[in-house]
């Protein structure tokens, strides 16, 4: 069944061509019918997305944000979709944890702003240049101050049992619950 | 000077078929309200009515899992209306969490911030258990034991020390001049001046 | 008479702040308990009856669901991750499952896609009618929502035969779906069902898409062209109203789809009408869509994918890999991205609700310099939906 789903889309293998042409620095490849990747080196994200953007890939679904760390990186997934070509693409790029400092993409697609913000504070992923990543946004303040976060080393239960003082319904010794 | 308890048996009677709801529909069960309201299920035939003031409103529907953020607004709410005022809970999740019972983001117990006087089971809860909950509402307030405004005049120390250690001291300022700075159109002023 | 400075002053004193901020606005707190926000909350800058600046103020639905999801089991999370999207729960059920087949290497059977796009295309019908209610509400039509919400009863009472559920049906599984049609005689009341609404549309175009108040109502209000809805990543029918023909069904097709014939209604306006009226085309095209289905009729065979893996859930691993899943909704592009460590629980799995594009900075936009009465219907007519954005 592997074999079959890495059968080759010939128009994604020229759309890949055609903008690594013009974007060398990145790697691409083709997973399936209508789903490329691409890996982009942090610092040349802003150029990759001009690029991308010129040649087609008018949507910017998403910015995810994907917490690896047994290797101190966060991985930033920006979910691009052409109407033009007919494709989803994914270009990966990824930043150091413990400084995770990327720039803004505010300029070439104006929505990456709403999407910054959520990645910002759920993953205190600083993206230099956009003006509102301080202002409120899903949770409040005594709980950013808590250090709420969807990092992997965010202790929910741990936060849960102080937050809402439910003592009862806690295990300290267990590890997993049964739901 | 007349003696008004005198009259409340017929009170009670009045305020039974007569709820009106806040139209503040907070969580997923705001989606099982319009059917409730409209032809198939219509619950006007109670006398409970939406109504867009909490000024003028009886019934708190709680309809669904309360977070932190809607929870501030609930208690602002709760208390802006007149007495007497009721709260039905609907939903698992402000009893005990729900399938949400490990979330950081949802209330574990309502009934520890704001008093509840019915609550209804089940996720979600169909039409005919929200009626069948309204219709206990009724009973309850026809003998008096719908009580919860007046437990929470009482304990009002307890729920008040509840919502601090949940939110902070001063929560309700610091809410309201949240986003003063940001109304602003420069940043700076506020704090200058 | 008391000058405002000497007012200020005095209220600085005693530590408070006087409003308004600025002369000759106001601000003014629209939402959560509202009428028409639905928690939601949009904090506006007034001046008159005219919005000077508008801020969205979101966060009231927000129950954490993608960390949730990383301490639950694959299957578990269809039971908490339909509860992201609540008009119409099936569609976070269809791309999660769609993601994991794909992850897996699954091949989902005929029938179960046959039924997938069944249920998909029930949904669509019975949020559009949702919608309906929710406009003829905002403008005071009140006799075409009492209709819409009595018809989308007809739906709810078969998606309570097919899937025990009426509002959350945990329908949809990785690898096909929970259990089998009920029998023909639900095929026959889905059929009956389609053919009644689709001989009420006629009531509905006469009540409210072809009323002339409701034309006057909503012309020309929060305008969009197409350069600022593509910039701004607005999808589905916000989008199609601007004139660009982004159809997920079309331009990425899942399931059933390139099977089925249907139009993509585009309309060039990109006003509160033009957005309505996509809606009331979609919904037509949605009931056409579900004839066709009926008439090809379910395929024989299995309803789930036969993997020996499937039999015992709780264990099920997913083997290390990442998949990117999305369908279309009524509101637009509705996208999962699931990753997996090899483990029986996800790694990460986020969730694009469409209202994230439309519901945050575009409001912001276009509500500037509209009138307060419209803030209403132009939130309606973008079908903007909270715990998209929230989740």
């Amino acid at each position: 069944m592997a074999e079959e789903v890495k059968a080759t889309w010939p128009k994604g293998e020229e759309i890949v061509s055609a903008l690594l042409e013009k974007a060398p620095y990145a790697e691409g490849s083709v997973r399936r019918e209508r789903r490329l990747e691409f890996k982009v080196p942090a610092d040349r994200i802003v150029d990759f997305l001009r690029t991308a953007k010129a040649s087609g890939f008018e949507l910017l679904l998403q910015i995810t944000a994907v917490d690896w760390p047994n290797e101190g990186e966060i991985e930033l997934v920006y979910q691009l979709f052409s109407i033009s070509h007919g494709t989803h693409a994914m270009a990966k790029t990824r930043v150091p944890r413990d400084d995770a400092r990327i720039s803004s993409v505010m300029d070439i697609y104006p929505v990456a702003e709403t999407y910054e913000r959520d990645a910002h504070e759920f993953y205190k992923v600083v993206f230099e240049g956009n003006p509102k990543l301080e202002m409120p946004w899903i949770l409040e303040d005594e709980d950013r101050e808590a250090g709420v976060s969807h990092r992997k080393d965010f202790d929910m239960l741990g936060y849960v049992k102080k937050k809402y003082k439910i003592l009862d319904r806690f295990d300290e010794d267990k590890e997993n619950y049964v739901i | 000077m007349v003696d008004w308890r005198l009259f409340d048996p017929l009170f009670e009677y009045a305020r039974k078929r007569s709820m009106w709801i806040v139209s503040f529909c907070t969580g997923c069960g705001g989606i099982e309200m319009p059917p409730l309201a409209t032809s198939r299920y219509d619950f006007e035939r109670f006398g409970v009515m939406p109504n867009p003031s909490p000024r003028m409103a009886d019934l708190f529907l709680i309809t669904g899992y309360v977070t932190p953020k809607t929870l501030k607004r609930i208690i602002i709410t709760y208390e802006m209306q007149p007495d007497p005022k009721y709260v039905l809970a609907h939903g698992s999740c402000p009893l005990n969490g729900g399938i949400y019972w490990d979330g950081y983001n949802a209330i574990k117990h309502l009934d520890k911030y704001i008093p509840v006087d019915v609550a209804i089971a089940g996720c979600m809860p169909r039409p005919e258990a929200v009626m069948d909950g309204i219709q206990k509402m009724m009973e309850l307030i026809e003998t008096g034991e719908a009580d919860g405004w007046k437990r929470y005049k009482e304990n009002y120390e307890w729920y008040r020390k509840n919502q601090d250690e949940l939110f902070g001291e001063g929560w309700r300022e610091k809410t309201a001049r949240r986003w003063i700075p940001w109304l602003m159109d420069k940043k700076k002023e506020v704090k200058e001046e | 008479m008391v000058s405002q400075q000497e007012l200020i002053r005095e209220a600085r004193e005693n530590g408070m702040e006087l409003l308004p901020l600025e002369k000759d606005t106001y601000e003014l707190f629209f939402g959560p308990q509202h009428m028409a926000t639905e928690n939601y909350s949009l904090i506006l800058k007034m001046d008159g009856h005219r919005v000077v600046k508008a801020i969205a103020n979101v966060g009231f639905l927000h129950r954490g669901f993608e960390k949730l999801a990383e301490y639950r089991p694959w299957h578990t999370n269809i039971a908490l991750l339909l509860r992201i999207c609540v008009p119409e729960p099936d569609v976070p059920e269809a791309i999660y499952s769609m993601a994991v087949d794909e992850i897996m290497g699954w091949e989902v059977p005929d029938r179960a896609q046959w039924i997938r796009t069944t249920v998909l295309e029930m949904a669509r019908v019975s949020a559009y009618l949702f919608w309906i209610m929710g406009l003829s509400f905002k403008l005071g039509v009140y006799t075409a929502g009492q209709w819409a919400a009595a018809y989308r009863e007809r739906l709810m009472a078969l998606f309570e035969q097919l899937t025990g559920g009426r509002v959350y049906h945990i329908y949809t599984i990785p690898g096909g779906v929970r259990r089998d049609i009920p029998g023909d005689r639900w095929l026959r009341e889905l059929k009956d069902t389609v053919e009644y609404i689709k001989a009420k549309l006629k009531d509905f175009d006469n009540l409210l898409f072809e009323n002339y108040i409701a034309h006057r109502r909503l012309e020309g209000i929060g305008v969009m062209d197409k350069k600022f809805a593509l910039a701004e990543g607005v999808t589905g029918p916000n989008l199609r109203a601007t004139g660009v023909a982004y159809d997920v069904r079309r331009a990425d097709p899942y399931l059933l789809y390139p099977e089925l014939d249907f139009e993509v209604p585009v309309l060039k306006e990109g006003d509160a009408l033009a957005r309505a009226m996509i809606r009331r085309f979609e919904l037509e095209q949605d009931l056409y869509i579900l004839e066709q289905l009926l008439e090809m009729g379910p395929p024989s065979g299995p309803y789930k994918v036969q993997d020996p893996r499937l039999k015992n859930l709780p264990r099920l691993k997913v083997p290390a890999g990442d998949a990117f899943a999305h369908v279309e909704a009524t509101k637009g592009d509705f996208g999962a991205y699931v990753v997996s460590d090899g483990k029986n629980k996800p790694y990460r799995v986020q969730i694009r609700g469409p209202s994230i594009s439309h519901g945050v900075r575009v409001i912001e936009q276009l509500l500037v310099g509209a009138r307060l009465a419209d803030v209403p219907v132009i939130l309606m007519s973008l079908d903007n939906c909270p715990p998209d954005i929230d989740r």
